[in-house]
């Protein structure tokens, strides 16, 4: 009967002990201890990892002046108020090197960067998993690592980074150390600062657009990185990894440099003098959303001052819709002096909505239908020569024969 | 009128009754009930009595206990027993000791999920409203239609989760993090149809099994196995092969059954030289129209689609509207239906509207539809199982119900015709998988090591220590498994389960692709199968088969492994022709009769698709042939083979027991005989040796009887000069090839009623002058057509003395003259289906045994 063996082989696979084990000690030889310059004792084993620490001139950060620091957009941002309590040395920033982007239970983390600020410096550590069967040891000394902070930040980590450790925890049999930790996902921050001006918010756009820093040769793409962990386990040889270890830590850096810039840029942007136009819109609407419409009220008339306009370069389209926003804020709030200069702006720009807008005020606040009928037939008129979608062009169509059929039944009533 | 009195009808008339073979009435059965035990929560008892379940049946009460005993169990009972209680009620009673209490549910397909699903629902909504304080118990089914922002609710509350395989291996196992709780807790593991999971499908799940108990393990959970199954003849041993467990059965059914009349009929034969019969649709639809005129509601279940849709639309235009509405009232069914269409016809036929389903064997599995007074089957469905599946639909509570299975032509149809205990009595089946195939095997352990580590001394299924590690170090030379000290660990950036089809045996597959309707953008992907395997069942011009809808394939392109495939509604089915070599890598086994040898082992095919047959449906005529030019092919796998050993053939050939048929050669043979000795100068072409005191013999090369004309027969170029001995001896083997391919051809297609099995999942070869062991021997080998085989041939090995049997009583059996598609095969193509052969050399092996 033939064995296992025997049919493997009939697979068209060599075998032999003797092969597989004849690659351990020459692994071992060339995997020196020394190639990272720590190691971090837990109570289960100790696991080697890469220290360094960064001083302030060699990146930029707002953390030189600590009192400006404040976490404070964050926490309305996302709805956090426990947040602002927080200063700089209780945040850990956070990137990690995958096996894989399944997300599966079969993903490990083989390299896990972990940044704080630590007397006026920034301590990286990046755990290095030398070994698979060590892993546990690893999990123990980030989970140490992680006891003095209370906030997390990282890029996509919600959705990934996060997830994957969680599982790690849990095949090695340990709880789960990120519960008591808030999380600062800087991807759906960046979408939402950065959406209208940037086409790609991968954090290597932004380090290059936002923060602009561009990196050493050494660095390598993301998807090669997988492969070169694996041939580092089968071969031994830890050169390639130094260059991971590079990415790594610039990744980490970044996240840091990232936070500062959204902290510094949304603190006073207009008092600061430098914010990019696109940016103060996206601002302006981010407060919107969140309710603050003083705040979005200031922004979006910064961005709509004409003389201001000029030099300032806010594109046309963004014009537009802050003017509607604007006007849709002072309506909200009853202003309607300020909202119908504004719809009036809108008309003078060929917005069908001022128009719109302007009508009903005509009809219900000043009680003039005729002007409301004149806006409305003025709208369709510019619909016919506008460059809309068809279906854009049908929908306002609608809107504006019944608006108009409507008046005229008014009119016709004898007001 | 009633069943009983259309019997009676048909009794009286022999254009029927001539052609029932066999009658069996099963008589009405009252319930053998079993007072609730003691132990079942109060209150779910007095849900069940709400909804009328005043008392349990017998089987549900034994199932019940051998549970509480702590046993896995498999329930055999026939449809409509009331399976489903004898695992809800374990599983919700302890749910309701304790609510951190997990199952989980499979089923084969979505459908049946979805059923078992509202039944459940009932049942839990019950306790739910009933119990205080509110323990508020969920249930959900996770597949791959759950809406993906429903999961993770899904997978936190549910207490009970129904899915299928193929989610548990692509979307539950490899993610089992986000499943910790429902794992930890994991008490019951019910698996439904168990013996759908046979042959290359069932060998994946037993892995899958495997797989999903590591993961139990680690979280520390040691759930009970519930199995439910139709009846074959090894269901014990193949349940305990699947799940890698000890099981308990039960058989004993204590649910009430209706009189069950079972009827087979052979349609009569309407040409005795060819051996042709009158076509199963035809009487399918005679026999229908007494049904439904009689205002009994049927079921017809048919084999190919375009089958299907000529007796639905006979049928539709055959009664007037006003009488039967032919659209809403007869009515077509098959898989390839909307879930929404599928649900109203379930309902439909529920409340009665429907009189007549037109259906594939999509209805055959256990969704509720009532009870049917009739079923007919339209051709025997491939499986005793299946038979018994779909006749077992007929049966509604108090009256007595119909079933009668009509034969095609096919020579395993014949043989049940005239072997009804086979679907009386005993089914012969047995279900069969290897979950040790080393394709199949590797494959899932890549998956497991990628859902956990593998700790060097641990065990896989029934494997070794030593065997794992060997496997472990064949996937290291992969590359994608590396060991760490004390565990081997997935090391490449593919998730593993996304490449495994659980259906097939390799990772390299060819994708089936319907070709674009010109009103379709897209080309559409109904399935794929092996690499290996598409050269056979995809070759271009086959005529393939899927989901019982006929695809003329018109290219098969095997460097970018698409087969582009066309609906198409032909009289035809197409059978490939192979050249094949085989070799003996390694005997496992074998066994020496006084003439023959019979054994199983390790083979290597090397085949070439290298043309095929087209056969009519309905007849299994030979309508023609057609060439095909693709690459040969190595299959590495299990065979079982024949050998026939000097003593038969010397038996064979001394007792001259075929008759040398006075063949009249025409008026010209004296001349002709003449002429060729002298062009061959009077010497015998095999050996040489010069005539002397009497005539060489004319020999024709290819036999005489299988041309349409003398003239082409008796043409020179197919007549040699041969003295008496080699003239024999020539004969001779002309024969045992003509007799092994008649024995080739009924093994082949009587094999699948022991191997339950496709026609597909075997292959046959026989050669007059094979070599597997030293000698050059008449040999067959029937071999299994997977890559390291699923336990085919080990089977036929075992069962070798009851197939050859069968194949004799068949042939002896045929009423046909020289050879038909029902026994040997059709008479006169290459020297193949000789009747008389075939039966001398049968008879040879049976009476040769000890």
């Amino acid at each position: 009967m033939p064995t296992l063996t025997d049919k493997l082989k009939a697979l068209g696979v060599k075998l032999g002990a003797s092969e597989i084990n004849a690659g351990f000690p020459k692994k071992q030889e060339t995997r020196k201890e020394s190639f990272l310059n720590s190691t971090w004792l837990t109570y289960n084993g100790s696991v080697n990892y890469q220290d360094t620490h960064y001083s302030f001139e060699q990146f930029n950060t707002i953390f030189q002046q600590e009192n400006n620091f404040s976490l404070g957009f964050f926490s309305e941002l996302l709805r956090e108020p426990r947040l602002i309590q927080y200063g700089p040395e209780q945040i850990t920033f956070i990137d990690t090197e995958t096996t894989g982007l399944s997300g599966g239970s079969g993903t490990l983390a083989f390299i896990i960067g972990v940044g704080r600020i630590e007397d006026q410096k920034f301590h990286l550590v990046q755990f290095f998993l030398d070994e698979p069967s060590n892993e546990l040891n690893l999990l123990i000394a980030l989970e140490e690592f992680l006891a003095s902070s209370k906030v997390l930040v990282s890029f996509n980590g919600k959705s990934f980074d996060i997830p994957i450790l969680k599982n790690r925890y849990i095949l090695n049999g340990q709880p789960n150390p990120f519960l008591k930790l808030q999380h600062i996902d800087l991807l759906p921050v960046a979408r939402r600062l950065w959406r209208e001006r940037l086409q790609s918010r991968t954090l290597g756009n932004l380090e290059f657009e936002i923060l602009q820093i561009s990196r050493k040769q050494d660095d390598i793409p993301g998807w090669m990185i997988p492969q070169m962990y694996f041939d580092f386990l089968h071969e031994g040889d830890f050169a390639p990894m130094e260059r991971v270890l590079y990415h790594n830590a610039m990744d980490v850096l970044s996240l840091s440099n990232l936070l500062t810039e959204i902290i510094l840029m949304t603190k006073d942007p207009i008092s600061s003098g430098s914010i990019n136009p696109i940016d103060l819109f996206s601002l302006a609407r981010i407060y919107e959303e969140l309710g603050r419409l003083e705040v979005a009220i200031n922004y979006y008339s910064y961005g709509l001052d004409f003389e201001r306009n000029r030099e300032f370069g806010l594109p046309e389209s963004l014009v537009k819709e802050s003017i509607l926003r604007l006007a849709e804020i002072y309506k909200k709030m009853g202003d309607i002096d300020r909202s119908l200069s504004l719809w009036q702006r809108a008309v003078e720009l060929k917005e069908i909505t001022g128009f719109i807008e302007m009508a009903k005020i005509y009809e219900h606040k000043y009680k003039n239908p005729q002007e409301a009928k004149t806006l409305t037939i003025s709208a369709i008129d510019l619909l016919e020569t506008s460059d809309l979608s068809v279906l854009e062009q049908l929908r306002w169509h609608s809107e504006l024969k019944h608006r108009l059929e409507r008046l005229e039944r008014k009119i016709n009533a004898g007001l | 009128m009633s069943i009983k009195q259309i019997i009676n009808i048909w009794e009286n008339d022999p254009t029927i009754f001539d052609n029932i073979t066999a009658w069996k009435t099963r008589l009405a059965r009252e319930a053998v009930y079993a007072e609730f035990p003691e132990s079942v929560n109060l209150n779910l008892v007095h849900i069940l009595h709400s909804l009328k379940i005043e008392k349990l049946f017998f089987h549900q009460k034994i199932a019940w206990e051998e549970i509480e005993a702590g046993k896995n169990i498999a329930i055999l009972t026939g449809t409509s027993s009331g399976k489903s209680l004898c695992y809800n009620l374990p599983v919700l009673n302890k749910l309701l000791q304790d609510p951190e209490s997990r199952a989980l549910y499979l089923f084969p397909t979505k459908a049946l999920s979805q059923d078992q699903y509202n039944k459940l629902d009932v049942l839990v909504t019950g306790i739910n409203e009933l119990y205080t304080p509110k323990p508020h118990f969920k249930i959900g089914i996770y597949d791959g239609d759950t809406p993906s922002n429903q999961r993770s609710q899904i997978r936190a509350s549910c207490q009970i989760i129904l899915s299928n395989p193929d989610m548990l291996h692509l979307g539950i196992l490899p993610y089992h993090t986000s499943w910790v709780n429902f794992f930890s807790h994991l008490n019951y593991i019910i698996l439904d149809e168990l013996h759908i999971y046979r042959g290359i499908f069932g060998s994946h799940i037993a892995n899958l099994i495997r797989r999903l108990k590591r993961l139990t393990k680690f979280y520390g959970s040691t759930p009970q196995y519930i199995l439910t199954s139709a009846t074959i003849s090894n269901s014990k041993s193949f349940a305990q092969k699947l799940i890698g467990e000890e099981i308990e059965i039960i058989t004993q059914d204590g649910a009430p059954q209706p009189e069950r009349n079972f009827l087979l009929y052979n349609p009569p034969i309407i040409n005795s030289e060819l051996g042709l019969r009158r076509s199963a649709s035809i009487e399918s639809i005679r026999i229908a129209d007494d049904l439904i005129t009689s205002g009994n509601q049927l079921i017809i279940f048919g084999q190919t689609r375009p089958g299907i849709e000529k007796i639905l639309t006979f049928l539709r235009e055959k009664y007037p509207e006003n009488i039967i509405d032919p659209i809403s009232q007869i009515r077509g069914y098959r898989s390839g239906y909307l879930p929404k269409q599928r649900r109203e016809i379930e309902e439909d036929l529920r409340n009665g509207i429907i009189r007549a389903v037109v259906a594939t064997n999509a209805l055959e599995l256990g969704i509720d539809i009532g009870g049917i007074n009739a079923v007919i089957l339209t051709g025997y469905p491939g499986s005793i199982a299946s038979t018994l599946q779909q006749a077992g639909r007929a049966g509604r509570s108090n009256e007595p119900s119909l079933a009668i299975l009509i034969a095609n032509p096919d020579p395993l149809d014949q043989y049940i015709m005239s072997h009804p205990n086979f679907v009386f009595d005993n089914n012969p089946e047995a279900a069969l998988i290897n979950p040790n195939n080393i394709y199949i095997l590797l494959s899932h352990l890549r998956c497991s090591i990628f859902e956990l580590p593998l700790k060097v001394n641990e065990t896989f299924g029934d494997l070794s220590q030593e065997e794992v590690k060997a496997l472990c170090e064949h996937l290291m030379d992969e590359k994608n498994v590396y060991l760490s000290k004390t565990a081997y660990y997935w090391m490449t950036t593919q998730y593993p389960a996304q490449n495994i089809s659980l259906r097939s045996s390799s990772t390299d597959t060819v994708v089936l692709t319907k070709v674009a309707d010109p009103d379709r953008v897209s080309p559409l992907t109904i399935g794929q199968i092996d690499y290996q395997s598409s050269m056979w069942m995809v070759h271009p011009e086959a005529i393939y088969l899927h989901e019982s809808q006929p695809f003329y394939v018109e290219q098969l392109d095997l460097e970018k492994k698409i087969a582009y495939l066309r609906p198409v509604d032909t009289d035809y089915y197409t059978e490939p022709q192979r050249s094949t070599k085989i070799e003996l890598l390694e005997k496992i086994e074998d066994f020496d009769e006084n003439g023959s040898n019979y054994g199983y082992g390790f083979v290597k095919i090397t085949s070439q698709v290298i043309g095929y047959k087209k056969i009519k449906w309905s007849t299994h005529e030979q309508l023609g042939i057609g060439k095909v030019d693709l690459p040969s092919n190595e299959l590495n796998t299990t065979g079982f083979w024949l050998i026939l050993k000097g003593k038969i053939t010397e038996h064979l050939r001394s007792e001259n027991l075929w008759n040398n048929e006075a063949n009249d050669y025409g008026s010209e043979w004296k001349e002709i005989t003449r002429f060729i000795r002298q062009r061959d100068t009077f010497r015998c072409q095999v050996c040489g040796v010069l005539e002397t005191d009497r005539p060489h013999d004319v020999h024709h090369k290819v036999p005489f009887r299988l041309f349409s004309s003398m003239n082409e027969a008796n043409e020179f170029g197919n007549l040699i000069a041969l003295c008496s001995t080699c003239h024999r001896r020539v004969e001779n083997n002309v024969r045992i090839r003509s007799g092994l391919a008649g024995l080739s051809y009924i093994l082949s297609h009587i094999a699948p009623l022991h191997l339950m099995c496709d026609f597909h999942d075997i292959g046959v070869f026989f050669d007059p002058l094979l070599a597997l062991f030293q000698e050059n021997l008449p040999t067959i080998v029937i071999y299994d057509m997977i890559p390291d085989g699923v336990g085919f041939s080990e089977h036929l090995f075992a069962e070798r003395n009851q197939i050859i049997t069968h194949a004799l009583e068949i042939v002896e059996a045929c009423k046909c003259s020289d050879g038909c598609p029902s026994c040997v095969g059709p008479g006169g193509e290459n020297g193949l289906g000789g009747k008389k052969e075939t039966l001398a050399i049968l008879r040879a092996l049976t009476s040769c045994r000890p």
